[in-house]
């Protein structure tokens, strides 16, 4: 077959800019996924700095009401779609392949587009600032608030239009690891010996194939209410607005476990492994986490609770809330049997991984008292519920992805970040983030309101405020310490080694950073903890990274064919870009965004058809 | 239209196969919650025109029949590329697409009669806009059907179509059904009973 | 497990040939009863389980043979029977979430409700048994919906041109805040609009012509009440004009010679 697929010649090559636009390498994917979410973390850490800085003493005057709902908007929309959930993404691109022994996932073009819908997506959600004026709504955007005349401009096409691109990318990406998942596991490894990271990247690809269609119809309903005088959350025309909220929180509460389950899963890989010993009560920690994937189905009324929808949808929804803390709370103990009698070491990705523990049981018992709905009605909308939720994702997410950064670091570079650097970087950020956020529980009892752009200085919210600002500058300094640990470690870093951690999985049995085609030979796998098993099983240890040195010697990728760069996804991607800039500008009566949107519409149509014509890989030379 | 390098699954099953299905799972909930929102609204609207006012049993049963027998088409043209008869596939795969278009046509016309003599747009009413959206989208979905069926005519004259490509046929005969089964429901739900329900 | 898409159990031409004809049989059914309760009444009420009953068989077949579920890897199944499953659960759950709230409104605004019924008050301001209070006509009282749905308890109210005519208004809501503003015929949407300004004045504005009387934005519990003298004789509206109530909330006010 030719390499032509009509006009372009398809790219060959693997290295420099076009060799990282045009790649379907997971670990490059991965990468990318990783330093662009990371930008964005530090974008929605701006963005929260102003908002406390604004807050630091009553009546400051650092930037205006408007500006400031704003603020908070895009902050929960930044930090939520734009670094939680991707750099949950950059794990399972770098380690999913590597940890259940494959040489890609499923469809590598495929990856390649969830990537770059994800990068336009989430250009498409921030240029709002530049583009006259963000969303500022809250990120659930509650109608009637959102709709025609309540809220004019365009902020609101650039959440709309931002959140459906990003579900493309969130979709195709979960199909992409359902499919890897189930389909490209090594000989042996049966459901039950997948690792729990493993795991929990299934439970949460599936919540994200589910959630993301319901929100997209509330999204599709909205922008044709705002840009087509439709009626769904239309008052007067005998609507219910109560229906977005219900569309959006079908959504938003497997989302909530979207958020958190992939960072479970990388706490169930680190424990073990700086513990020197198997995951405490592996069936059960699998099985609560399948549970909680169901059970997040089942409470998203409890965001709800002071709507009115009555007694008895109330107490349902309380008591599924209520229950839910069950399996979450078997995970904590066996995490906690898990390092019970262990030989620790507290390595700076095991320090985040005990730190997320900690807080995520602050966290995650704040969330028992919303669930009571009495309780609730008090807590709703007051600093209480912020701090309840900065413990669960920032604690909670956060410490993990840095937790799996330290831990997966070394596998991806080669390099070793460095540990000095590192712990001081938990401790300032462990102690920023409890000065930061205790305090708000008080100023939640104290019926300090969230959302507020300021506030008067009798209210008795002045202490408690500037501390929780001089927490977020200590935050923002362990940020900056990680900054340098990472670029330096990059540089100066110490070699890693294939196997630097004395790891339990398949990742750590291959060099650091793995080949392209990541395994010479696709390992057999005769248990749990195959690596481990391999190391040790038969009495002797193999040293240290030495495991497969020899193996790609003679193989060098000989006969191991791997998918062909493609320039198809980048295309199809940037088409559904441009389409979401024609619908944000479409203005009611005029077809300049109407005809933006479909170009856009058929770039991607292009880029589909020539993706679907072109092999996925081209055949070897020799 | 490959198989990529992987010739071997953990289950036995190509990964496209799998994916087609993963997706449909997906699709469930889109639609699901189209009905949902259509249901939820089913009598809220506050002025006219009913669902009982506009929609043409008799017609939309025919076009839901012309639905259906794509469907039926759509397998003969399955089973005759596993046969490796090109030539029937091509007959049966190009009835199929015809038959998809002959039902956007019917929904074309039905969407203008509403619009010029019944008086009902998506802006109308509650109604208007639920059932122009969730049968729209369906009718979004079939267009994009007709298009992939029309493609796989064109491919097979690439000859690349051999039976062991069947696959590919395969997984565009699962969109297709799944769109005729989402049709299924709506004209049960929109149709008879929003119709008989009044 | 095999590729079992290429087992020997795949269905035939003249499989699929006979499930294309079912299908076609069933729609023509369906077809057929809907104008069954045309000529037998009686029938009605199973009609519309028969509909949900055909057309799952039609879901079934055309799922099982012509996506070959009945003949695929499990696996399908689970996949699709799980999303089918998960999308129907949530549509009853979210249908169920509506109708708590929709059912109650149906009870409430029936006509053995506990509100006084406006006629029969009138009737008794002419009747001599009201004693308690001789200068003053008996209340006429009327509420909003114990649930959070916008509507009052009654469509309709009566009473004498000229007379004097009390209202109390009770707010049996949960979470609403209702007022009741009687206003000239066909104007309700008009004087709502006109509200919305008026934030501090109960929603409603006070140098509004079309506003004859009105009783005060209350909160769920409270009630208040006006005196006032009935206007000329005609029909006259009553709207709660708490912005995005008007639509549903509102009813007729006739006033008799």
């Amino acid at each position: 077959m030719a390499t032509t697929t009509g006009v372009l010649q398809r790219p060959t090559s693997t290295t420099g800019l076009w060799g990282w636009i045009t790649t379907v390498d997971h670990k490059k994917i991965g990468a990318l996924y990783g330093v662009t979410a990371f930008i964005f973390f530090l974008i929605g850490g701006v963005e929260a700095t102003v908002m406390r800085l604004q807050l630091h003493r009553p009546e400051f005057d650092l930037v205006s009401p408007e500006v400031f709902s704003q603020l908070f908007t895009m902050h929960a929309l930044t930090m939520i779609f734009l670094a939680v959930m991707p750099l949950s993404a950059a794990f399972f691109n770098l380690v999913v392949p590597l940890m259940i022994g494959a040489r890609d996932v499923a469809f590598p073009r495929l990856n390649a587009f969830s990537y770059w819908v994800f990068l336009f997506g989430a250009i498409l959600l921030q240029s709002g600032w530049l583009l006259g004026g963000s969303p500022n709504a809250g990120w659930f955007a509650y109608a009637p608030l959102t709709g025609p005349g309540a809220n004019p401009g365009n902020g609101m096409e650039f959440y709309l239009l931002g959140l459906a691109v990003l579900g493309v990318s969130s979709v195709a990406a979960a199909l992409n690891f359902i499919v890897t998942i189930i389909n490209m596991r090594a000989p042996g490894m049966t459901l039950m010996r997948m690792p729990v990271f493993i795991w929990m990247t299934l439970v949460t690809s599936f919540l994200l194939i589910t959630a993301f269609p319901v929100i997209t119809v509330g999204l599709i309903e909205l922008y044709f209410d705002r840009e087509f005088g439709m009626n769904f959350f239309n008052v007067n025309a005998g609507a219910d607005v109560v229906l977005w909220q219900h569309l959006f929180w079908v959504f938003g509460h497997p989302e909530v476990y979207i958020l958190i389950l992939p960072a479970m899963g990388i706490v169930s890989e680190v424990l073990p492994t700086f513990s020197r010993k198997p995951l405490f009560g592996y069936p059960i920690i699998v099985l609560s986490g399948i549970t909680i994937g169901f059970m997040g189905w089942a409470v998203w009324s409890h965001h709800m609770f002071t709507v009115g929808l009555g007694p008895v949808a109330n107490s349902v929804f309380a008591i599924t809330t209520m229950a839910i803390a069950i399996p979450t709370g078997i995970k904590i103990f066996n995490w906690i049997g898990t390092m019970w009698g262990g030989s620790i070491r507290l390595s700076t990705s095991m320090l985040y991984a005990v730190g997320f523990i900690f807080v995520f049981i602050v966290g995650g018992l704040s969330g028992v008292m919303h669930s009571i709905a009495p309780s609730d009605a008090q807590q709703q909308d007051t600093y209480f519920i912020v701090a309840h939720i900065h413990y669960v994702l920032f604690g909670g997410s956060i410490f993990a992805v840095f937790s799996g950064i330290y831990y997966w670091f070394p596998k991806a570079t080669g390099k070793l970040l460095n540990e000095g650097i590192g712990k001081l970087n938990f401790w300032v950020t462990f102690i920023g983030f409890n000065v930061a956020f205790f305090p708000m529980h008080f100023l939640g009892m104290d019926g300090m309101p969230r959302r507020q752009p300021t506030y008067e200085s009798n209210m008795g919210w002045d202490l408690w405020n500037m501390v929780a600002t001089g927490g977020t500058l200590i935050i923002v300094l362990g940020v900056l310490i990680f900054l340098h640990n990472f670029f330096w470690s990059l540089r100066k870093g110490e070699r890693a080694g294939a196997d630097p951690w004395d790891g339990r999985t398949l990742e750590w049995s291959i060099a650091s950073p793995p080949p392209e085609y990541n395994f010479a030979t696709i390992p057999t796998v005769h248990g749990r903890d195959a690596f481990w098993d391999q190391k040790y099983a038969n009495g002797h240890a193999v040293p240290q990274g030495a495991s497969d040195d020899e193996e790609h010697e003679d193989d060098e990728g000989h006969g191991i064919h791997m998918p062909s760069p493609s320039y198809w996804p980048l295309v199809a991607a940037v088409g559904l870009a441009v389409a979401g800039y024609g619908m944000v500008f479409h203005e009611p009566g005029q077809v300049a965004g109407a005809i933006v949107a479909i170009v856009g519409a058929a770039i991607t149509m292009v880029g589909v058809y020539a993706w679907a014509m072109e092999p996925a890989s081209e055949p070897s030379e020799h | 239209m490959e198989h990529g390098p992987e010739h071997e699954t953990t289950t036995g099953i190509d990964h496209r196969k799998m994916l087609i299905w993963v997706f449909l799972g997906s699709e469930c909930m889109f639609f699901g919650s189209l009905i949902a929102t259509y249901l939820i609204y089913y009598g809220e609207s506050v002025s006219g025109p009913t669902p009982a006012d506009v929609l043409d049993i008799p017609t939309t049963t025919v076009s839901t029949f012309v639905l259906l027998m794509s469907s039926f088409s759509m397998v003969m043209a399955y089973s005759n590329i596993r046969k490796g008869n090109v030539r029937n596939f091509r007959v049966w795969i190009m009835c199929t697409a015809i038959l998809g278009a002959t039902f956007l046509g019917f929904q074309f016309f039905e969407f203008r009669e509403f619009a010029i003599h019944g008086h009902l747009t998506p802006r109308t009413n509650l109604f208007g806009s639920t059932f122009f959206t969730l049968t729209g989208f369906h009718g979004a979905h079939v267009t994009v059907g007709v298009v992939w069926l029309i493609s796989l005519f064109g491919y097979s004259f690439k000859g690349d179509l051999t039976p062991q490509e069947g696959l590919s046929v395969d997984i565009a005969a699962l969109y297709w059904h799944f769109v005729d089964i989402v049709w299924i429901v709506i004209f049960t739900a929109v149709y008879l009973i929003g119709v008989f329900g009044k | 497990m095999q590729s079992s898409a290429h087992a020997s159990g795949h269905p035939t031409p003249a499989t699929y040939a006979k499930i294309a004809s079912i299908l076609a049989v069933i729609t023509a059914i369906e077809f057929g009863i809907f104008y069954v309760p045309d000529y037998a009444p009686g029938l009605k009420s199973v009609i519309v389980p028969a509909f949900i009953l055909l057309s799952a068989v039609k879901f079934a077949l055309v799922g099982m043979f012509y996506m070959h579920l009945k003949f695929d890897s499990r696996l399908f199944s689970g996949f699709f029977v799980g999303g089918l499953l998960l999308a129907t659960t949530v549509i009853i759950a979210l249908m169920a979430l509506f109708a708590i709230v929709s059912g109650e409104r149906i009870i409430v605004a029936a006509p053995d409700d506990t509100t006084v019924d406006a006629d029969t008050t009138t009737d008794t301001t002419t009747g001599a048994d009201t004693t308690d209070t001789p200068m003053a006509a008996p209340t006429h009282e009327i509420g909003s919906a114990s649930s959070d749905e916008f509507v009052f308890t009654a469509d309709t109210m009566t009473a004498a041109a000229g007379s004097e005519v009390t209202v109390k208004f009770t707010n049996n809501a949960v979470t609403q805040q209702h007022n009741w503003v009687l206003v000239q015929d066909g104007t309700k949407d008009d004087v709502a609009t006109g509200g919305l300004a008026f934030s501090t004045d109960n929603w409603v504005n006070p140098d509004d012509p079309n506003v004859i009387a009105s009783v005060n934005l209350i909160s769920p519990g409270e009630s208040a009440q006006i005196t006032f003298t009935a206007p000329e004789a005609g029909t006259y509206q009553f709207v709660c004009t708490y912005p995005g109530h008007n639509p549903t909330m509102h009813g007729t006010f006739e006033v008799t010679p």
